[in-house]
């Protein structure tokens, strides 16, 4: 009886729903989404229609709109000016590696297609900060906008470090990595608790680049990505001195599996990446920033 | 059951029936896309035709019992604005202006937006570790009404109201910015005023104290208020003799306010001077034990600056000063404590108390806590005190600040409560009345 029920009244309302096609005057001449007004458009924002969007098909958001954040944080905009240092940093440093790698078409088809920039830190109550997130590949959201300065070791650190982490996430879920790479620690993945009282120096002991990393092995995947290519030699080895032997040789497992991962899956060598991406992480400083007015 | 999906099936068939009138009479002419856009074109050009640009008068925190209001300056043009506050904020000069983008958009209503950093603006939106909340201020705001001569509008998170108002006269904001500071150095030594219609003497008082609007007899029923170049400007209208009124300009020669709608309404300074205060009074109060009332001696102490309170309540003789019409509780060292216990006896002053009934924030040698005894309530010649806190920090019990004066010893760096013989440790609500 049941059955039939469901049945009949799915009949009933695909007939409320399909009865008046012919009188729904939907209105395709105009979008609540305004278009830009071409007399506001400054400068910028037509170095962006030609140098970003145009060859990557990506958008970027650097005014604040509420319906691209996230509710749970009280966030400011960020600002204009630094967010064209930003961006012109990002090109240089992040797309324009890979498409010294890989080749433009690759970064074109990968990279996320929305940038939204935040001035502020993202602090949530749970004492943590986010430094960025990206939503299903489509789109990355940077924080801390505001605080950008234009010097290497902090660009590196504080942002460049999060991209990669973040695009990584975008090139395992297009095509997975091996799973023997979780197995490598299976037993040590803590989900939230990474944030409470895990040191840096346990994390490294265990095989992990950062407490973050012990979340779970996704996380642990890009993380180990993204701190190896945005580490010169020395930070590397100071990342891993407080592992010893025993966290080193477990990073190292991983990070075999990645480099197999790269060369099989993507076809390049994260090794020629990393060279790529430090050698232009090194130069963005003098880069011949274009001052918009 | 099988009723319930009896119902569903109906609904199901009388929505098939209903949704088939090909005679729906459209209410609008056009879409909603389409009128959005025009009332958002409509706006910005209401918005960028005030010739001198806008005040707005900026209120954060918890809606129900706001800070601010602070004026800031506005000029809107293609896509940017030129903002300028009165405050100095994020290392910014007050009067500065600093440049950053605005727009429209729909989502909850029509909402104009900041939307590039302003160091000015956004100061009221910065979270921290410790506060991700930040200040409570918006930078997001749904228009609810826009015209030439008024924009009122509502914080989308925090939900303050706001107004704008055009400029009259073409006026440096620096300079704008300097005649609030003026104003409001002026009106700190004044805060009684007596509300007049056509001259005729009216039994209200208004207390205009730091923003805050209030009837004496009701001072917990507060309109906040933004100080212009000159006037005030209050955030929602108040009723006087059954019309709303909301802008009033003021006049040095006189020390009065008129509306700006109405020159008979004034509010005219009033306050008591030095000598009007010595007498007898009732000190009433709540206390730890219950409430209490005790007739105390107000004299004079030094000539125009202070007087002497001698009661049972205090145990020994009190120190009040004469601050523009009104009595200043400061904390104060009473002297070698009673026998049976060591250290000095304090007068101390607190705003909150934590969950235990202590007193916090009480003992302090240079007193930034105070309280003042302000005139609230009866005539020049019988006046009422209402001891009040001068500062607007919430308490923990609600939003509005725990008022205290308690006694207590103070030996070495910690702290012992001291009963006065009735066992009263600490008061609130306390009122002078003159007999």
């Amino acid at each position: 009886m049941k059955k039939i029920n469901i049945i009949y009244f799915v009949v009933a309302l695909s007939l409320a729903l399909g009865a008046c096609r012919k009188s729904d005057g939907v209105d395709e001449g105009n979008s609540i989404f305004q278009p830009k007004d071409p007399a506001t458009l400054t400068a910028f924002d037509h170095w962006i229609t030609k140098n970003i969007s145009y060859p990557y098909n990506i958008d970027i958001l650097y005014k604040y709109t509420d319906i691209n954040t996230d509710p749970r944080f009280i966030l400011t905009p960020a600002d204009i000016d630094k967010s064209q240092k930003m961006l012109q940093v990002v090109k240089y440093a992040w797309l324009e590696a890979y498409d010294e790698v890989l080749g433009v078409d690759f970064t074109r088809k990968y990279a996320p297609k929305q940038f939204m920039f935040v001035g502020s830190s993202a602090f949530d109550s749970g004492n943590t900060k986010v430094l960025a997130t990206a939503e299903g590949g489509v789109k990355i959201t940077m924080y801390e906008i505001n605080q950008m300065k234009l010097d290497a070791e902090s660009l590196s650190e504080n942002y460049f470090h999060v991209i990669h982490h973040e695009f990584s996430h975008i090139l395992h879920q297009t095509k997975n990595y091996s799973t023997d790479f979780q197995k490598i620690s299976e037993s040590d993945y803590i989900k939230d608790d990474w944030a409470s009282g895990i040191t840096e120096e346990t994390a490294r002991k265990k095989g992990f680049v950062s407490a973050y990393a012990m979340s779970e092995p996704n996380e642990d995947f890009a993380e180990t990505y993204s701190r190896f290519i945005t580490s010169t030699d020395k930070k590397w080895a100071a990342l891993l001195a407080p592992g010893g032997a025993e966290g080193t040789a477990i990073i190292n497992k991983k990070l075999n599996i990645i480099r197999e991962y790269a060369r099989n899956s993507w076809g390049f060598e994260l090794d020629e990446l990393r060279a790529v991406v430090l050698r232009r992480s090194e130069r963005v400083t003098q880069l011949p920033f274009i001052e918009f007015n | 059951m099988r009723k319930l999906y009896t119902i569903a099936i109906a609904m199901g068939v009388m929505l098939t029936f209903n949704s088939c009138s090909r005679f729906e009479d459209p209410i609008f002419d056009q879409s909603s896309a389409q009128r959005m856009n025009e009332a958002f074109a409509k706006y910005d050009e209401i918005l960028q035709q005030a010739p001198y640009g806008w005040s707005l008068d900026y209120y954060y925190g918890d809606y129900q019992n706001p800070d601010g209001g602070y004026k800031m300056l506005i000029k809107f043009k293609d896509g940017m604005v030129d903002l300028a506050s009165e405050l100095t904020a994020n290392k910014v000069e007050a009067g500065t202006i600093v440049k950053s983008s605005y727009s429209f958009a729909s989502d909850n209503g029509p909402i104009l937006s900041f939307d590039s950093y302003n160091p000015v603006l956004h100061f009221y939106s910065e979270a921290t570790s410790s506060n991700p909340q930040g200040l409570g201020g918006d930078f997001e705001f749904i228009l609810e009404s826009v015209t030439p001569e008024k924009i009122v509008m509502r914080g989308k998170k925090f939900a303050n109201q706001l107004v704008m108002r055009p400029l009259k006269e073409e006026k440096d904001f620096k300079a704008y910015v300097d005649e609030v500071k003026a104003l409001k150095a002026l009106m700190s030594k004044l805060m009684r005023f007596e509300l007049q219609n056509n001259g005729a003497a009216s039994q209200t008082a208004i207390n205009l104290d730091q923003s805050k609007w209030y009837d004496t007899e009701y001072p917990e029923d507060i309109t906040r208020y933004a100080v212009s170049d000159e006037g005030i400007d209050l955030q929602k209208p108040v009723q006087i003799d059954g019309k709303a009124y909301e802008e009033f300009i003021f006049d040095e020669a006189s020390l009065t306010f008129h509306a700006k709608e109405n020159k008979a309404i004034t509010l005219k300074s009033v306050k008591l001077d030095y000598t009007d205060i010595p007498g007898n009074y009732v000190l009433s109060y709540i206390s730890n034990v219950g409430s209490k009332n005790e007739v105390v001696q107000v004299t004079e102490n030094v000539a125009g600056k202070s007087y002497t309170l001698t009661s049972k309540t205090f145990i020994r003789p009190i120190q009040l000063e004469y601050v523009n019409g009104n009595l200043v509780f400061k904390p104060q060292n009473l002297g070698k404590a009673p026998a049976g216990a060591s250290g000095n006896l304090w007068m101390t002053v607190g705003y909150e108390t934590n969950l235990l009934g202590y007193i916090i924030n009480t003992f302090e040698t240079n007193a930034t806590h105070i309280m003042a005894g302000l005139w609230m309530r009866g005539t020049r010649e019988k006046p009422q005190f209402t001891v009040m806190s001068q500062y607007n920090r919430p308490g923990l019990f609600g939003s509005s600040p725990m008022k205290y004066l308690g006694l207590h010893t103070v030996v070495g760096s910690s702290k012992e409560f001291y009963s006065n013989e009735e066992g009263v440790r600490f008061m609130f609500n306390i009122k002078l009345a003159k007999q």
